[in-house]
């Protein structure tokens, strides 16, 4: 559980009305590519990647277990497939996926290549990150539908964002980081757009209050081991007609029944992660993760809670070092993202006020 | 002041809207496998369900026909329609269920 600080709020704020910047070293990059790239990315992941190039695709790796070992998004270049993965580092990642090619594929042609040594991933986020990102990489970028990627000379571009805002990934190299953040900066000012620089724990604080799903937020549970995309709320992101790593174990977990289920909630102190929630005096679940939420003025989070009580609007309570804590379940989302009401094609950041 | 909330009798409304919900949301989106395994926090457009505009028409107007209840005004609009659960609400308020 991370205390308030001044500084997230004003990442957070800053995030939420204009639009902020992260250095994504979370951020796995990979380059697969040869004749059997497209075969082993599908037997990995957990959706079908029939993908047009430039679309991209989210969606899970899974171990054999059926548990979250990666969220990812797998993109379709004009040179192979870009996987831009949170939860393993690269080299673990590379391996896993090489250990999937050879039980799967062997003496195929997948050849797969960590990228940080060349590159480094930044992430715009907010609801004029869309004009700073046109404002560097030209107008094209207004015209990337969700989920798209763009090249723009030596950038590699990602439409997609976990903060509920517009979001883009820059995939920059190396040796244009520099450049390209002074070009950065000298767009920001001429559109007189603050740009925020914000840290992981802004950008996790952002998707727990729009409910979406963090690999930071993962944790060991009695309650369900391990946890797989039907307790984590992720079944959108699987295909169950199709052969993929887990996919049984996964098959069966649905079968059996699952008992508990991820489920957002507030509550008005801190709340311990890891701790038991009740309703009276009957133990319903545990806290998954929770953080302070700037924009809602509350302590946000998600719990693992048994499914009759993993609904919105019910009231529980957790044990914490000060007494019992009230906590509410809540809808997801549950902030009133500004990117909803910013039109690119109606709106600027000076003209924001028309926005809402 | 609310009444005190009748926990049980809330659930058992939650879970049956849901699957009312579900239902829908399966026939529109000509979903083949079982709308249980539609998540009650799944976005409905963009990353989630993936519905579209058009989509969008058809669940304003199956939530009128099947449901019995329509959805006035672009604030209610952009937020009943931004996850499952929040159809849900749609409906339950509309019924007077929600808490």
């Amino acid at each position: 559980m991370s205390p308030p600080t001044p500084d997230l709020e004003k990442q957070v704020h800053g995030l939420r009305a204009s639009a902020g910047l992260s250095r994504a070293d979370h951020v796995t990059m990979l380059h697969v590519e040869g004749a059997s790239a497209f075969d082993l990315l599908e037997y990995a992941s957990t959706r079908r990647l029939y993908l047009r190039e430039s679309q991209v695709r989210h969606a899970l790796l899974l171990d054999d277990h059926g548990g979250v070992f990666a969220d990812v998004y797998i993109g379709s270049g004009d040179d192979g497939f870009y996987v831009l993965a949170e939860g393993p580092g690269e080299a673990a990642l590379t391996a896993w996926l090489e250990t999937a090619r050879d039980r799967q594929l062997p003496g195929a042609s997948a050849r797969i290549r960590g990228l940080s040594a060349e590159r480094v991933c930044l992430g715009i986020d907010g609801p004029y990150a869309w004009e700073v990102v046109s404002g560097l990489l030209g107008p094209a970028v207004l015209g990337m539908p969700y989920l798209t990627l763009l090249r723009r000379e030596e950038v590699l571009c990602l439409r997609a964002g976990k903060t509920g805002e517009y979001g883009y990934s820059l995939l920059v190299p190396r040796a244009e980081v520099d450049a390209l953040l002074l070009r950065l900066d000298e767009v920001t000012r001429t559109l007189g757009i603050p740009l925020v620089p914000v840290e992981l724990e802004a950008l996790d604080a952002c998707a727990l209050e729009n409910g979406h799903f963090a690999m930071r937020t993962l944790r060991a549970s009695p309650l369900a081991h391990p946890l797989t995309p039907i307790e984590l709320q992720l079944q959108w992101r699987v295909a169950y007609d199709k052969d993929f790593i887990g996919a049984e174990a996964l098959r069966r977990r649905r079968a059996e029944g699952p008992t508990v289920r991820a489920t957002s909630f507030t509550a008005g102190a801190p709340v311990p992660e890891g701790a038991t929630l009740h309703v009276d005096d009957q133990n319903v679940g545990e806290v998954l993760a929770a953080r302070f939420s700037p924009t809602l003025q509350a302590w946000v989070g998600s719990a693992l809670l048994k499914r009759r009580f993993a609904h919105p609007h019910v009231p529980l309570s957790v044990s914490s070092d000060a007494g019992p804590v009230p906590v509410l379940t809540r809808t997801t989302p549950l902030v009133d993202n500004l990117s909803l009401h910013v039109d690119p094609h109606k709106h600027t950041f000076a003209t924001r006020e028309g926005a809402r | 002041m609310s009444p005190p909330l009748d926990l049980d009798l809330y659930l058992d409304r939650r879970e049956h809207t849901l699957g009312e919900v579900r239902r829908l949301l399966a026939s529109i989106l000509d979903y083949r496998g079982d709308p249980a395994d539609i998540d009650p926090d799944a976005s409905l457009f963009g990353t989630g369900l993936g519905l579209d505009s058009l989509d969008a028409v058809e669940v304003l107007i199956g939530l009128e026909i099947d449901l019995g209840v329509r959805l006035e005004g672009d604030d209610a609009m952009r937020l009943g329609l931004r996850s499952v659960n929040a159809v849900v609400d749609v409906v339950m308020r509309a019924r007077g269920e929600l808490p």
